[in-house]
C-alpha cells in the first residue's frame, strides 16, 4: 500500500464508527486508486498525494460513513443520563459525608469494589468534582450497556412509576393505621432519650453518649424528632398533593437527619456488649437507613420536578380507615 | 459572504445561513431518489458519478460512496464484489423491497412537487 493512502485511511478508521470498517476503507482505497488513474493515468505516491488533496477532510468522510442511527448513548437518555447522575452524586456525596463525619471508624467499604475513603471535609470539598465525574461516568456506562441491548427498556424514576409512588404515598399518609403506630414511635423515642440519655437493645441498656456530640446537634436531634411528628400529622390533615410531596421531601430530610446523628453515636460499646453474636455495626445500619431516606428524598424532589400531581382517585375519606 | 449565502434579519439581531447547508440538507433526499432510480440496473460508484454527470448533476465521490451505503444497510440496495478487469469493483443494485420503497417515494415527491407549483403560482388548488 502506498504510504499517503495508509496515513489517511488510518485517520478514517479512527472517526469511523460501523461493523463494516474494512469493507468500507477497502471501498474508498479503490476509488480513490481508481481516481488517480483516471485523472492522472498512473498511481504514484505524488499522484495519489495530489487525489487526496481534494478527496476531503478524512474526519468529515468518516462522519458521513457513520451509521445515523448509530448512538453511544441512546438521545432519548439524555435526559436520564443527567436525572441518574443527580441522584447517584447526591447518594455518594451523603456517603462520603458520613464516611468523613464517623472518621474515627475508617473508611466505608459496602462491596469490594466499592470503597468511600474518610476525609476531612476540607478534603471533601476537593474530592466532590471526583464524585462527580465517577458518578457521570458508572451512568453513562450503564445507559451504553442498555443502549447496545437495543431493547425497550422502563427506566426507574420514569413518570408512570413515578405516579403510582406519588399516589400510594398520598394515600399512605392518609392511612390512621399508618400515621398511629409511627406516632407512638417517635414519641416512644424521644422520652427514653430525653429521660435516659440511653437506648434498651437487646436486652441491655446502652448509652448514647450525646457528650461527643456539640450541644447544639443534641438540641437538634429532639427538635428533629417533633418536626417528624409534626409533619406526619399535617401530612394526614392536608388534602392537597403538592402539600403532600413537599412534606415527604422534608420528612424525608428529616429522618435522613436522625438517623445520620444516631449514625454517629459510638456503637463499638454495643458491639463489645453482645459481642457473643458478632454484631454487625449499628452505626452502619443507621446509615443505610439514613441513606434510604435520601434516596426517598431525591425521589420526591423529582416527582415534585415532573409530575402534574391530582389527588387519588379514590374517595380520602375511604382511605382514612 | 458568498453569493449563495441568504441574510435573515431576525428583530433586533442578525443572524447569517449559508445556503449551502438548507441545499446540502434538500439534496441528500433528492440524490436518494436519483440512485435509487439510477440502479435498476446494477453499476458501480464511479458509473454512477458519470451516468450522473452525462445529465448535468455533479456528485462527488466521497458524497455518493457513504450515500450507497446507507442505502445498502437499509437494504433497499444490494451488492456485492466483483473482479472486473482485474480490478474489484463493488456493484450496487436497488432490491425487491427497495423498488416497492421507490415507488412510494416516487410518488410523495410527486404530489410534494405538485404541492409546489401550486403554491409558488398561487393557486389555491392543491
Amino acid at each position: 500500500m502506498f504510504k499517503a493512502i495508509d496515513i489517511y485511511l488510518n485517520e478514517v478508521k479512527f472517526y469511523l464508527v460501523s461493523k463494516d470498517k474494512v469493507d468500507i476503507l477497502k471501498e474508498i482505497e479503490i476509488a480513490i486508486l481508481d481516481k488517480c488513474e483516471r485523472q492522472y493515468g498512473e498511481i504514484t505516491e505524488q499522484t495519489i498525494e495530489k487525489v487526496l488533496q481534494n478527496y476531503g477532510d478524512p474526519k468529515k468522510l468518516a462522519t458521513q460513513y457513520n451509521d445515523d442511527d448509530y448512538h453511544i448513548i441512546d438521545p432519548s437518555f439524555k435526559n436520564a443520563l443527567f436525572l441518574y447522575t443527580g441522584i447517584t452524586f447526591s447518594l455518594h456525596f451523603l456517603l462520603c459525608l458520613f464516611s468523613s463525619l464517623i472518621s474515627d471508624k475508617g473508611s466505608i467499604y459496602i462491596f469490594p469494589f466499592f470503597y468511600i475513603p474518610s476525609l476531612s471535609i476540607y478534603e471533601l470539598l476537593l474530592f466532590i468534582p471526583v464524585i462527580l465525574l465517577s458518578d457521570l461516568g458508572v451512568v453513562a456506562v450503564v445507559l451504553y450497556v442498555l443502549t447496545r441491548q437495543n431493547k425497550k427498556i422502563s427506566l426507574p424514576f420514569d413518570l408512570e412509576k413515578l405516579n403510582k409512588s406519588a399516589q400510594k404515598s398520598f394515600v399512605r399518609s392518609h392511612n390512621l393505621m399508618l400515621a398511629i403506630p409511627k406516632t407512638l414511635f417517635l414519641l416512644l423515642l424521644f422520652i427514653i432519650l430525653w429521660n435516659n440519655n440511653s437506648t434498651y437493645q437487646f436486652g441491655k441498656s446502652i448509652s448514647l453518649k450525646f457528650a461527643n456530640l456539640p450541644q447544639i446537634v443534641v438540641i437538634l436531634f429532639f427538635v428533629l424528632i417533633v418536626v417528624e411528628l409534626a409533619t406526619i400529622w399535617f401530612a394526614y390533615f392536608h388534602s392537597s398533593p403538592y402539600v403532600h410531596v413537599i412534606k415527604n421531601v422534608f420528612h424525608s430530610a428529616v429522618r435522613m437527619m436522625i438517623y445520620g446523628i444516631l449514625a454517629l453515636q459510638p456503637y463499638e460499646e454495643l458491639n463489645k456488649s453482645i459481642s457473643s453474636t458478632n454484631a454487625t455495626d449499628i452505626g452502619y445500619l443507621f446509615i443505610l437507613i439514613a441513606l434510604l431516606s435520601a434516596y426517598s428524598m431525591v425521589k420526591n424532589i423529582i416527582i415534585m420536578q415532573r409530575i402534574k400531581l391530582e389527588k387519588p382517585e379514590t374517595n380520602s375519606s375511604n382511605i382514612n380507615i | 459572504m458568498t453569493q449563495y449565502d441568504v441574510v435573515i434579519q431576525y428583530r433586533k439581531g442578525r443572524y447569517i445561513i449559508e445556503y449551502e447547508n438548507f441545499a446540502k440538507e434538500m439534496n441528500r433526499g433528492y440524490l436518494q431518489l436519483l440512485v435509487m432510480v439510477l440502479l435498476q440496473e446494477s453499476m458501480y460508484g464511479y458509473q454512477i458519478v458519470r451516468e450522473l454527470e452525462k445529465r448535468n448533476y455533479i456528485i462527488e465521490e466521497n458524497t455518493l460512496y457513504p450515500l450507497l451505503r446507507r442505502l445498502n444497510n437499509k437494504k433497499i440496495l444490494q451488492s456485492n464484489w466483483e473482479i472486473v478487469e482485474g480490478k474489484p469493483r463493488k456493484y450496487y443494485q436497488i432490491s425487491e423491497d427497495g423498488k416497492k420503497v421507490l415507488e412510494k417515494l416516487i410518488d410523495i415527491w410527486l404530489r410534494q412537487n405538485q404541492l409546489l407549483k401550486n403554491l409558488l403560482g398561487g393557486s389555491k388548488d392543491v
